[in-house]
């Protein structure tokens, strides 16, 4: 077990170690695409087995006789160990496994629910499946965690951007490859088999991709310790996004209204997603395999549209504006679907492009709200409020369509989109009443960043112009951050700082 | 304002004016007389139904005895029902007639049950290899059951004992006479207005032939016959539904019009989702396809001895036009008939033109809030912040 708080700032290379691996050292260009293309597979493998159920969904209810109601299980008990282990699982990582160890443990976690899940099919015993959903969903989404924080630890600054984009690209070709593949894949191996023999025999295959990410966490865990002994740095650096849960009375109402839209508005496209394939097929009259290609068209605009998008995002910013636009977008996708017979294609790319745009914009306004060392207990709230919405919701959609048609479940589906419009409609206004930060452009974050910092500089000159300035070492002065200069000048007056704010240096008080 | 207007359009039919209710009234082989020989007068086999409105009256004839035989005649309110009991089935006059005349009648006859071979699985009986004929007149058939009440009448028929008990099999007829508008109690809740009258087939445990191989599915071979003279109708009208809130994954209504119903005036007509289902309890997984196919013109040698031939008499064969409506039971992939041995159909048989869709008030008013509160907030909210932004404007000058 690593410690995470070991910093060496003497790394020394060790001439005589051997690369048995591969031909570059971990420093270079190729070893680190090398851990880039293995941490895009480490997440595919459970993306590409998440959306399993609903690339079959006709062939489940009708191999093990199930309701709707009950066929979303499946979907509801991978969310339900996620409203906990959102924080949970970063904390582990952190302070109990290690980076390495965490992200083997949960690959094999993945694999062991998916093997589950297609042994329960195999033997035609429904609730054994829900059980491997059930471990599935511990390792999955801990699983992603582990996949951010291997980021964070090989790429840095800019890079850093693109390496996530690319991840959750990745991610999204797993969903869409799941979807086109899946259905063939039945086809093929109802010749030698049938009913849910089938079926699980169909899942036991799919598991291989599963074992394709359990062997990347293991080659990665081998780079991973070239990198830590060449490199020598094991911690995360100045980027700890630790889980406080009292760091909760300081968010702003803001955060909170954009912790309802990322319910909200994904409650309206997950749970559409698992029950879309019979829906297509039903009220359009696709065939199966067509039925699963609409399915799988948000996953795939997303995959490119995502870092396209977000570019944009970035670069024009008025971030607000763009979520009201995708929710407004996204409503009009779901009417078409609900309210008219019209070719469910157009309908899908629209809801493709809206949701790759909220996503661009909603996330960041989390770090526009919320100071950096609060981040990590806010993104994972926002993160386990979404799974314990959509562990509830998707079992009402079940009950829904099995009751009252596809019509109510669509009409469902708008409700929720309406209250994310309300919600929308909410922070631009609230925002505009504050400083307006979350619908700025980017040319006026960047002049209201520069003016924030001017403003620094000014009481950091009026500090060092008071003299008693003895205790101040010149790493003091570097550090920028109006948090860090704030609380200083708090502590020299003599005013209690807030607990989370004590760790780090003290400050002789001011006379 | 547009959102206004889109509500209002949902509204507006979904609190139309309801059409006034009917009366249901009924009787058991009326006016049988004492000497009748052919079956006890205490034993049903005709049922004379009256759904009493105020400008007229719907009277529903169903009678049992031969083929099975649903008869829907529109009279004045006052009519008066009489059959020649002791020529029935034996004569081509007019033995049962209403007093005054019927404006308008439509009759349906179940003919036959059709059981085909389907090895290649394509759930198509014009495409079948063989097929073997269940003639209904070979059934014995009995009401087992009647409840009624002031708005509706609910009978089950049996029909069993098929050729003296040299097949086993139960054919379930379930009809239903409504007075008012609504919804059938069953999957799939057709849509019914108050002339309608409803039909419920289920075909359990019919034995099948031993050459077919488990590989057969059943149909059923209906006669329909209205009294306008000289035109047949026209083959079934397939449209499709937005709303699936009754029947959860069915889109479809399929519609037999009647000529004055296609000319959009008041006639007969028979609806139905294209869909069976294959066990008791009805959910969609448990459902298959219903399959129908182009009427045919018949003669009208297949309806003598049914109540039909004694209501219309020699016009059957010279002046109207009785015509044959197929439908099968099954899909490809669905196991065929014996996987459950149960296929369950309904239509209604109604007078007037075919309800309307109509949203219910649930969807509207999600609708309306849904989108309403945002709108309302969106314009104050934004009325707001101009009226802020434009005060501070004012402000402005005013600091040095």
């Amino acid at each position: 077990m690593e410690d995470p708080e070991e910093v060496v700032t003497n790394p020394r290379r060790r001439q005589d170690e051997e690369d048995d691996v591969s031909c570059c050292s971990p420093a270079h260009l190729c070893s680190r695409a090398l851990a880039l293309l293995l941490m895009c597979i480490l997440g595919f493998g459970s993306y590409f087995c998440y959306d399993n159920p609903a690339a079959l969904q006709d062939y489940f209810k009708h191999d093990l006789q199930l309701t709707t109601t009950e066929f979303v299980y499946l979907y509801s008990w991978y969310s339900w160990p996620n409203v906990v282990l959102c924080f949970v699982g970063g904390f582990l990582i952190d302070r109990v496994f290690g980076i390495r160890l965490g992200t083997v443990i949960y690959a094999f976690l993945v694999v062991v629910g998916q093997l589950v899940f297609a042994l329960g099919g195999y033997l035609g015993k429904f609730w054994l499946m829900v059980v491997g959903r059930f471990i599935f969903g511990i390792g999955g989404e801990s699983l992603a965690v582990a996949q951010n924080n291997y980021a964070v630890l090989w790429f840095k600054g800019k890079e850093l951007n693109m390496v996530f984009g690319l991840q959750l690209s990745f991610a999204r070709v797993g969903s869409t490859v799941n979807f086109n593949v899946m259905e063939p894949l039945y086809g093929w191996v109802s010749h030698y088999y049938h009913g849910y023999t089938c079926l699980g025999v169909v899942l036991f295959i799919a598991a291989t991709t599963t074992l394709l990410s359990l062997i990347s966490a293991l080659i990665l865990t081998v780079l991973d310790k070239r990198r830590e002994r060449h490199i020598g740095q094991n911690s995360v650096g100045g980027t700890e996004e630790v889980v406080r849960l009292s760091d909760v009375r300081y968010f702003p109402v803001t955060f909170w209204l954009v912790a309802g839209i990322c319910v909200s508005y994904y409650l309206a496209i997950f749970p559409f997603i698992a029950l879309g394939k019979v829906f297509f097929m039903r009220k359009f009259e696709m065939d199966p395999k067509d039925a699963n290609f609409v399915n799988s068209l948000v996953f795939i605009i997303s995959a490119v549209a995502s870092p396209l998008l977000g570019l944009l995002v970035d670069k024009v910013g008025r971030n607000a504006f763009w979520v009201l636009v995708s929710v407004v977008s996204t409503l009009g996708c779901h009417a078409l679907l609900a309210f008219t017979f019209l070719n469910p294609y157009i309908a899908m790319v629209g809801m493709g492009v809206s949701y790759s745009m909220l996503a661009s914009a909603l996330w960041p306004m989390v770090a526009l709200v919320i100071p950096d060392h609060q981040l990590g207990t806010a993104y994972g709230i926002a993160q386990a409020v979404q799974n314990l919405g959509l562990a509830l919701v998707t079992m009402l959609a079940g009950v829904i369509v099995d009751k009252g048609g596809y019509l109510l479940l669509e009409m469902f589906f708008l409700g929720w989109l309406c209250v994310a419009l309300l919600i929308s409609i909410l922070i631009l206004i609230i925002d505009s009443n504050g400083d307006g930060l979350l619908n700025m452009s980017a040319s006026q974050r960047e002049a209201w960043e520069t003016q924030r910092s001017e403003q620094a500089d000014l009481e950091r000159e009026k500090l060092l112009a008071s003299g008693a300035m003895a205790d101040v070492s010149p790493q003091d002065q570097l550090q920028r951050s109006d948090f860090h200069i704030r609380n200083r000048f708090l502590s020299r007056i003599g005013a209690p700082l807030p607990e989370h704010c004590q760790r780090g240096r003290r400050y002789q008080a001011l006379r | 304002m547009l959102w206004l207007t889109f509500v209002a359009i949902l509204i507006v039919p979904a609190l139309s004016q309801q059409d006034p209710v009917r009366e249901i009234h009924w009787a058991s082989n009326p006016g049988c007389p004492d000497n009748f020989t052919r079956w006890d007068c205490n034993e049903t086999q005709i049922l004379h139904v009256m759904a009493k409105g105020p400008n007229d009256t719907i009277n529903y004839l169903w009678a049992l005895y031969s083929k099975p035989a649903l008869l829907m005649a529109v009279t004045e309110p006052e009519a008066r029902l009489q059959i020649d009991w002791n020529q029935l089935g034996n004569s081509s006059k007019r033995l049962i007639r209403f007093d005054p005349q019927p404006t308008y009648s439509f009759g349906l006859v179940l003919d036959r049950i059709i059981e085909f071979y389907d090895p290649l699985d394509k759930a198509d009986m014009t495409q079948a290899n063989s097929s073997i004929a269940w003639d209904c007149r070979k059934f014995s058939w009995t009401v087992k059951d009647v409840t009624s009440g002031v708005e509706n009448l609910r009978v089950e028929l049996l029909g069993n004992n098929y050729e003296n008990g040299s097949k086993i099999g139960n054919v379930s007829v379930v009809l239903s006479a409504f007075g008012s508008d609504g919804y059938g109690p069953l999957l799939p809740h057709m849509q019914h207005s108050n002339n309608a009258s409803q039909v419920e087939i289920t075909l359990e445990n019919l034995e099948t032939s031993e050459d077919f191989k488990s590989e057969a599915r059943f149909g059923l071979q209906l006669m329909v016959v209205d009294s306008v003279p000289g035109e047949g109708m026209d083959d079934v009208l397939h449209r499709r539904s937005l709303d699936d809130e009754h029947t959860p994954g069915v889109f479809d209504i399929n519609t037999l019009q009647t000529p004055e119903v296609r000319n959009g005036e008041a006639g007969g007509y028979m609806e139905w989702r294209p869909v069976a289902y294959t066990s008791p309890v009805r959910a969609i997984e448990e459902s298959t396809s219903a399959v129908h196919y182009p009427l045919k013109n018949v003669s009208q040698a297949h309806l003598k001895g049914t109540l039909l031939h004694d209501f219309y008499g020699h016009n059957l064969a010279h002046v109207l036009v009785p015509q044959s409506l197929n439908i099968s039971f099954g899909i490809s992939e669905d196991g065929f008939y014996d996987v459950t041995k149960y296929n369950a159909w309904t239509f209604t048989m109604a007078y007037g033109q075919p309800p309307k869709d109509k949203f219910s008030l649930l969807v509207i008013m999600i609708l309306a809030v849904g989108l309403g509160l945002p709108a309302v907030i969106f314009v104050f909210g934004g009325a707001y912040m101009c009226v802020k932004k434009s005060r501070t404007r004012r402000d402005e000058p005013l600091i040095n």
